[in-house]
């Protein structure tokens, strides 16, 4: 079975963890994960600033490996991220700021990629709460 | 490109978070790729709705304008829960746009028929 996930819960909660755990089980089972949308306050998962001390799970990490090593799309909403100071590279020199936190394998798109994932997919999966 | 039967739930009040608007960014992106969109507001969701909002006093947009704007963007079902309503001690003419009430278990039969179901 083919998923879509949208991740709505910021990196410190608990909706962020079981999303990203989730997206392992159904992997592990022999489904496919077709994209991770990031919206809302998930859009923090793709900070690449986040520094958890080091005996704590760094989930920012864990979706870029989930990301590099398994090929999983992880798309960033750009318009809930701009809001929230998140910008890759492109979107930092558009709006003339001296720093960016979002790299590859995160890529920044339109909310457009959540419905098209969604009809891609065989299921779709939202995990929200928590800030 | 297929269709589905979306139906996004909104059961936050319009102000202090941006899920309410969020869920709206949504309902409007579906609108774009000519989806079946249906929102459905539960609990304080219903507040979004309401035809008197002010919130120009607390610096924030107007949630029961943008609502109105749905339909523009070919986004007709509105679904409310009448229990929502009742308890909050609103009618139909309380809101902005026109809705479906529905009762709980209108709503389960509803869900049960969507594709897609997004709960921000």
């Amino acid at each position: 079975m083919k998923f879509q996930i949208n991740v709505c819960a910021g990196p410190s909660s608990q909706g962020a963890y079981s999303a990203y755990r989730f997206c392992q089980a159904a992997l592990t089972a022999g489904h496919q994960i077709g994209r991770v949308f990031f919206y809302s306050n998930g859009v923090y998962n793709a900070n690449e600033l986040l520094s958890p001390p080091s005996d704590e799970t760094d989930l920012h990490q864990c979706w870029r490996q989930l990301g590099e090593s398994k090929g999983v799309e992880l798309v960033v909403c750009i318009a809930a991220a701009v809001r929230r100071g998140m910008l890759d590279a492109n979107e930092a020199e558009r709006y003339d700021k001296n720093a960016a936190n979002i790299s590859p394998p995160f890529i920044v798109s339109g909310l457009g990629q959540l419905v098209e994932g969604a009809l891609e997919a065989d299921r779709t999966i939202t995990f929200g709460g928590g800030a | 490109m297929n269709n589905k039967a979306f139906t996004l739930i909104s059961s936050s009040p319009p102000y202090g978070s941006s899920k309410s608007r969020e869920l709206i960014d949504i309902a409007l992106a579906g609108g774009v790729f000519e989806q079946q969109i249906s929102l459905l507001l539960l609990g304080d969701g219903v507040f979004a709705l309401l035809a008197e909002q002010h919130p120009a006093a607390i610096e924030q947009k107007n949630h029961g304008k943008l609502m109105a704007m749905l339909e523009l963007y070919g986004i007709e079902n509105i679904l409310v829960a009448e229990r929502a309503l009742g308890e909050r001690g609103l009618t139909e003419q309380d809101l902005a746009v026109s809705v479906s009430p529905l009762d709980d278990k209108a709503i389960g039969r509803h869900l049960a028929r969507q594709d897609v179901c997004i709960n921000l």
